[in-house]
């Protein structure tokens, strides 16, 4: 049995390492809210030394602190009945008819151009019921029935929730491509 | 194209997303990755939609850093411990 001090030390070296990438999480799930994901990424952390003795040493511990953090998330994300009902996209920003990435550049080269900063914006700005979706599949690489149990909705809105999340992202890239003259 | 190739088009791309997300049964999956090597109208469409999901992807792999973090989960670590 390892003394409490060698568990300190391994659990740093193993699990602090991996601090930035689940701020980065935690920036995505939130949308960008800085103090709030500070606070995600402690508890996550804290519940991690906690259950430390049930981590078994040489498997993948990023995975396992980002499972952690994303239930942590969750769980106050489904407490927090006082959302109001989802936000309607139609009702956020009325978009130009016609806008199209597709039929600009049918290639997709832009999405090589487009910075990773530019494309995490885009995701942090999506309203919170499309955003966790959006995160928890295209980012996460979740199925669509782990989505739908964690958030407590039916597959066929997880669906919809990330079709509509994703044309939302292709218009916002295709303005800022334009924008940054990539695309005319 | 004929009106049965349409229509091919048609539930093709219904379940565009489905096919990139990896959702389907494999019977249907087989039948739309065999109608992508068919149809020059459906595979850019899926093509564009695959570049732009691995860009969505590859931003998991972009850590923010936050240096005061790991001193004050360092601290928080320390109280627990006394």
């Amino acid at each position: 049995m390892p003394s409490s001090d060698d568990r300190r030390t391994q659990f740093e070296q193993e699990a602090l390492p991996h601090l930035d990438a689940l701020y980065g999480l935690a920036l995505r799930l939130t949308g960008g809210d800085e103090a709030r994901s500070e606070d995600l990424v402690q508890d996550a952390v804290l519940k991690a030394w906690r259950n430390w003795a049930s981590f078994e040493l040489g498997t993948n511990c990023r995975a396992w602190l980002m499972t952690i953090l994303r239930n942590t998330f969750i769980n106050e994300f489904r407490r927090d009945r006082s959302r109001p009902n989802p936000v309607e996209f139609d009702e956020v920003a009325e978009r130009p008819p016609g806008v199209n990435l597709f039929e600009a550049d049918p290639e997709g080269r832009i999405f090589d151009r487009i910075i990773d900063r530019q494309v995490i914006e885009a995701i942090q700005g999506l309203p919170d019921d499309f955003r966790v979706p959006v995160v928890l599949a295209d980012v996460e690489g979740l199925a669509y029935q782990e989505i739908a149990e964690l958030l407590d909705i039916p597959v066929g809105t997880v669906k919809s929730r990330l079709f509509r999340a994703r044309k939302r992202l292709q218009q916002e890239l295709y303005t800022y491509a334009v924008e940054a003259g990539f695309l005319r | 194209m004929s009106g049965a190739g349409r229509s091919d088009c048609a539930a093709a791309l219904e379940k565009l997303y489905d096919f990139l997300d990896g959702e389907l049964p494999d019977a249907s999956n087989r039948e739309i990755a065999g109608h992508l090597e068919r149809c020059r109208a459906c595979w850019p469409q899926f093509n564009f939609e695959r570049v732009f999901l691995d860009r969505l992807a590859a931003v998991g792999e972009c850590p923010d850093p936050c240096p005061e973090l790991a001193n004050r989960i360092r601290a928080l670590l320390d109280e627990q411990a006394s």
